[in-house]
């Protein structure tokens, strides 16, 4: 049986880091394989799950992609190598355009040619070597002016056996092959054994972090294969638009470095650079003039620009959840920790330990760091604008924000969450008088011209016989909220009516005829609101034949099943958190009485 | 009609009221329109002219404002008179 005995860690997040980052430096010939091997088993999954749906085992299934996988790299690793080789063999004979190019340079900028000519000849003195003497403490050219025989400098060469040259070349080549193999063994493993390696995973973050733990790891699967999948895709557009380009410009081997490009791109920032140089170095050595050389450099920096800036944040930016910091800063820091195997791997990296911050409480600093998720709601970005005093700014912010979004989202999402901000700053007495009145003044100004600019006339609406009195329950906040809530009614043909902020809202209702024919409104911003909204529907039921009541406790987030109902008990109305379920609410209402007649029961 | 215009209203009419001039006729000549907020500040006053006894009476209201209290019933509360003069002699005539 399964227990929960994951260890609590008591380390702080700092040290955890810093650990964290040593371990990473220091074991990374052995995490740098596995980290190569997991980013390849994202890539493959998907055709191995493939694969099996076509009822092959996932054995052979995975040993067939892996097989596949190595021998596509080997056929494009060959043929690259073999066109290189090619170019380079064919190069030499290029070299007199070449020697002109630099010539017709060195001929425009004598002045400088001469100056790094000076440099150089200065460099050389520095750095050559008087001829130390044969044995120490020994003036040669004094022995031998003396008439005594020079000596003879004997130097003791050890002789190269063939286990050395063996052990030599093998050290050098078997290096890389066996990280290459390591690498598909642990792919291997990880394509046959997911499910287990998934399991072992979850129960080494415990069965309490169950769920998180399982989010985390489907989000970051997720975002990783969809970052590995358009990467490849991306480059691939890369690498044919600049093989299609350099085939029209008219340099030699175009499909090679369309090849180079896609693979190279993989490298975030250089490796578009890297890939642009070769045709460019090859297009300076083997056309006449400057204008294919700098055709290859115009080529290479439109796509790369167009790419880098249109398409990939369009793509990636969705895709990845990382910020555009967060990309650069993170190729920077696995360079440091793992060299240039660190820069490719540098984006998955980063987008895994972002998903790690945002499902680890602990780490949330991380995901806050480098993620895209916006860090302040809109709601806060409004107020934190209008507690800057700044209307107008405040206003564009507004309609940013709720650009896409109907009115009634931008009211109950951005300027009631607003509204209660302010409200709590006010009980706090963080918010001063000069900044609150501002506040409410400008909100005001917000919503009466946000909603004027979208009420239809009166002609154009099907007009209700249910009135609706919205009444605030404490303050000027209130009131707004309340008029609001007024507004879509009176769009959906409600005569409704917002009051002033009343010391006694049951004679403001007896005195205009209400009763159970009406709805009443009560608008209440937190905190309090409850309270609040309770003393103003205790003065409606204190006269008789008192309308119907519902209860605007705008962004109140109840807890538990019991508390709405609880809530409507001690209110004697019917709760709503939100103007849309406010306007439902009155249009539920009105349809019982249509078809039930008056009663009190909402 | 929010905060302070409301207030200012609001604060009109009781000044009125505690000067004790308890018929108080509303001129709505150059008010084209009135929304739930307007039409509360306008209830509003109402109900405290009542409950101190005294009577409001509305004049020159355009359309719009007469559309919007009527489908608001407050038309039959508060009485509606072409001329500022009908409305003054109103209270004459109770």
């Amino acid at each position: 049986m399964a227990r929960d005995n994951a260890p609590t860690s008591s380390i702080s997040p700092a040290i955890g880091l810093v650990i964290a980052i040593a371990v990473l430096y220091f074991a990374r010939d052995l995490l740098i394989p596995i980290a190569f091997a997991l980013l390849l088993a994202f890539l493959l999954t998907p055709i191995v799950k493939r694969l099996e749906t076509w009822k092959i085992p996932r054995a052979p299934a995975s040993v067939l992609v892996l097989i596949f996988a190595s021998a596509l790299v080997s056929v494009v690793g060959y043929f690259v190598a073999t066109q290189l080789i090619s170019i380079a063999e064919s190069l030499p004979q290029y070299s007199g355009k070449l020697s002109a190019k630099i010539q017709a340079l060195e001929g425009e900028s004598s002045g400088l040619s001469d100056f790094l000519g000076q440099l150089q000849d200065m460099g050389r003195q520095i750095t050559e070597k008087k001829p130390e003497p044969a044995f120490p403490g020994v003036d040669s050219n004094s022995a031998q002016s003396k008439g005594a025989p020079a000596p003879i400098p004997v130097e003791v060469v050890e002789e190269h056996s063939l286990v050395q040259a063996i052990r030599d070349y093998a050290g050098t080549l078997l290096r890389p092959l066996g990280t290459a193999l390591l690498i598909a063994v642990f792919t291997l493993f990880m394509l046959i054994d997911r499910d287990n390696l998934r399991q072992r995973l979850l129960r080494l973050m415990g069965q309490q972090k169950l769920q998180a733990t399982t989010k985390a790891m489907d989000d970051a699967g997720q975002r990783v294969s969809r970052y590995v999948l358009l990467q490849f895709c991306v480059n691939a557009g890369f690498g044919a638009i600049t093989a299609l380009g350099l085939y029209l410009i008219g340099v030699q081997s175009p499909l090679l470095w369309g090849v180079l490009g896609l693979f190279l791109r993989f490298l975030p920032y250089i490796g578009p650079a890297i890939a642009g140089f070769m045709p460019f170095a090859v297009a300076l050595a083997v056309a006449d003039g400057w204008r294919t050389p700098l055709l290859v450099v115009g080529l290479y920096a439109v796509t790369e620009l167009i790419i880098g800036n249109f398409i990939e944040p369009l793509l990636y930016g969705v895709h990845t959840g990382l910020s555009a910091v967060a990309i650069l800063v993170g190729a920077v820091f696995w360079t440091v920790v793992w060299g240039p195997i660190g820069l490719v791997l540098s984006t998955p990296l980063t987008v895994c330990i972002t998903v790690l911050g945002r499902y680890t409480p602990q780490l949330e600093f991380l995901n806050v760091l480098l993620g895209d998720d916006p860090v302040l709601t809109p709601a806060v970005i409004f107020y934190q604008r209008l507690l800057a005093l700044d209307q107008q700014d405040a206003l564009n912010v507004l309609e940013n924000l709720g650009k896409g979004k109907s009115l009634m989202k931008v009211f109950d999402e951005i300027v009631i969450p607003a509204l209660a901000m302010a409200e709590r700053d006010r009980h706090t007495g963080q918010l001063d008088a000069r900044r609150e009145d501002f506040l409410v003044e400008s909100i005001n100004e917000f919503v009466t011209e946000l909603a004027e600019a979208e009420a239809t006339p009166m002609a154009g609406r099907e007009l209700r016989n249910t009135r609706v009195f919205c009444i605030p329950a404490h303050d000027a906040a209130d009131e707004i909220a309340a008029a609001m809530c007024a507004h879509f009614l009176t769009q959906q043909g409600f005569p409704a009516i917002t009051f002033p902020v009343s010391d006694s809202p049951g004679e403001l209702i007896h005195n205009l005829g209400g009763g159970p024919d009406d709805v009443v409104c009560i608008s209440a911003i937190p905190p309090f609101s409850a309270g609040n909204a309770k003393k103003v529907a205790k003065s409606i039921l204190e006269h008789p034949n008192p309308p119907r009541m519902i209860a605007g406790l705008w962004t109140y987030s109840a807890s538990g099943t019991a508390r709405p109902e609880r809530l409507r008990k001690a209110l004697s109305a019917t709760v709503a958190t939100s103007l849309a379920e406010a306007v439902a609410l009155v249009q539920q209402i009105e349809e019982r009485v249509l078809s039930d007649g008056p009663s009190r029961a909402v | 009609m929010l905060g302070a215009s409301s207030n200012e209203f609001r604060s009109t009419i009781a000044d009125l009221l505690k000067a004790g001039n308890q018929q108080i006729v509303l001129n709505f000549r150059g008010v084209p329109y009135a929304d739930s907020a307007g039409i509360g500040a306008l209830a509003f006053n109402f109900s405290n002219i009542k409950a101190a006894g005294g009577r409001l009476v509305v004049a020159e209201a355009q359309e719009a404002v007469r559309e919007v209290m009527d489908v608001t019933r407050l038309s039959q509360l508060i009485p509606m008179f072409a001329t500022e003069q009908e409305a003054v002699s109103s209270f004459v005539a109770n």
